[in-house]
């Protein structure tokens, strides 16, 4: 016999019509199956210690039991032995019932009287390869799972190390910065052109190293504040006026026109969070504006159950369409000359992936500028 | 069937027409009764019906199998007008029986 996966295989004919299962053995044992290893039970009761034990290969199972009939059968089955393979035979003609034999577990489904041994043979086989299939299929999901852990283990320690790192060469970084200042003013090298212009640009590449620190811790305890819990109700409007309180003196400096509708939206989000990211979303508006006189509107507009869509729009220079992904990614910067670090956007990213939500861009005012939109989780 | 299938079967013959008598026997004693069967007597006609439906088709046996199902199929319904259809449909399955033998 080539059951395709199993040499001798045990099965269980659970049955209670005694002719039904002389006949089937008949056909098992003639079809080279050791009849010693087809166990038969009249019932569930009579099965349950044998699939309990854990030895049997496969269930042939009548529908029509004295304590269990139709799709239950498949069920206790199912709840008893969930590797095994189930092939039901029956008497029952209902194409419905045997559609949800299938759905709940079974592998197949004959009719008595209208198969033959070479179809009872074929349904065993395909009945073991299916299952040998899907037993692989959940070996691979176990070991993804698995991989997949050790990844998320990995990334904690280089974020706890990223972290850790940035947070301790700050302290360095500031203190040469202090030093490069002194050293410039000192009388010796203050009359000394060539040396203030290597002192300027020794405080400018400080300067960014700095900023490239803070924005990595930034990045960092985005997902320790997450974790932290302190989620709360806040409308937009409030969290919209306390960034821009913050970034004034920008917006002054640009001329920047703001606008907010819809702010009356109340999200459930991690409030530091949030202002961070509408910090950096309309910083990068202040950043990259154009020419033109510098428009911002912040607006929200419903989403799929449970979300809103928070929309930060401006005039600037825009993104071409085809960097508009890139630029969500660490260290991303369109522009070599632009003053940014390139993390601006993928903290926005982050930040909106730990409130479960997406981010992504679209045109901006009149065809000018971007539209940075995310989904955020609503208050319930 | 593969033969070897087939002759296995054929020798079990005598024994699943013995038990199929019985059976038939069975859907007879409820068909007697008629409005004054008992549940107990309308189940076992059920039972003898469903499995004589599945059994006889095994042994090439199809149109007594099929008129089986028929009873079967019947047997679930209100009988108050098919009582004249299942003494029929019993009467046939009786006589397919027989030609078997």
């Amino acid at each position: 016999m080539d059951s395709g996966s199993i040499e001798h295989p045990r099965l269980l004919l659970i049955e209670d019509d005694e002719t039904f299962v002389a006949m089937t053995r008949t056909i098992l044992t003639e079809r080279g199956f050791a009849d010693h290893r087809t166990l038969v039970a009249g019932s569930i009761a009579d099965a349950t210690p044998m699939l309990q034990a854990g030895a049997i290969d496969l269930i042939l199972a009548d529908l029509s039991l004295p304590d269990a009939f139709g799709l239950e059968v498949v069920r206790e089955c199912r709840d008893l032995a969930p590797s095994v393979p189930i092939i039901v035979l029956t008497a029952c003609r209902d194409g419905e019932l045997a559609s949800s034999a299938l759905e709940k577990g079974a592998q197949d489904y004959l009719i008595k009287g209208e198969f033959d041994d070479e179809d009872l043979l074929r349904a065993i086989r395909y009945a073991f390869a299916r299952s040998h299939a899907a037993a692989e299929l959940r070996a691979t999901l176990r070991a993804l799972e698995e991989s997949n852990r050790q990844l998320e283990q990995s990334n904690d320690q280089l974020e706890q190390y990223a972290t850790i790192a940035s947070h301790d060469l700050r302290a360095p970084v500031r203190t040469a910065r202090v030093l490069a200042g002194r050293m410039m003013a000192s009388p010796d090298l203050a009359g000394n052109a060539q040396s203030v212009d290597l002192g300027v640009a020794l405080d400018g590449c400080l300067s960014r190293l700095e900023t490239m620190l803070e924005g990595l811790l930034d990045y960092a305890q985005a997902r320790d504040l997450s974790s932290s819990g302190d989620y709360r109700d806040e409308t937009v409007q409030s969290l919209v006026d306390e960034t821009l309180a913050d970034m004034d003196a920008d917006l002054r400096e640009a001329g920047a026109h703001v606008q907010v509708m819809g702010g009356e939206i109340s999200l459930r989000a991690h409030p530091v969070l949030i202002r961070s990211l509408i910090h950096n979303v309309v910083r990068n508006s202040v950043k990259y504006r154009s020419d033109r006189p510098l428009r911002i509107v912040i607006s929200t507009q419903p989403d799929e159950a449970g979300k809103t869509m928070l929309k930060v729009t401006d005039n600037g220079i825009g993104i071409d369409p085809k960097y508009r992904t890139r630029v969500f990614g660490m260290f991303e910067r369109l522009s070599s000359h632009s003053e940014g670090i390139g993390l601006g956007l993928s903290l926005c990213h982050r930040i909106v992936s730990l409130h479960g939500g997406r981010i992504w861009i679209d045109d901006g005012i009149g065809g000018n500028g971007i539209a940075i939109c995310c989904t955020l989780p609503v208050t319930p | 069937m593969s033969p070897n299938v087939r002759r296995a079967l054929d020798d079990m013959w005598p024994g699943v027409y013995d038990a199929s008598r019985a059976h038939l026997a069975n859907i007879e004693a409820f068909l007697l009764a008629g409005e004054a069967a008992t549940a107990a007597q309308h189940r076992a006609a059920s039972s003898a019906a469903h499995r004589l439906s599945g059994s006889l088709g095994m042994f090439g046996r199809r149109d007594a199998s099929s008129v089986a199902a028929s009873i079967e199929a019947l047997l679930t319904e209100d009988l108050t007008a098919s009582w004249p259809e299942l003494r029929s449909l019993v009467d046939r399955l009786d006589a397919l029986l027989s030609l078997a033998t």
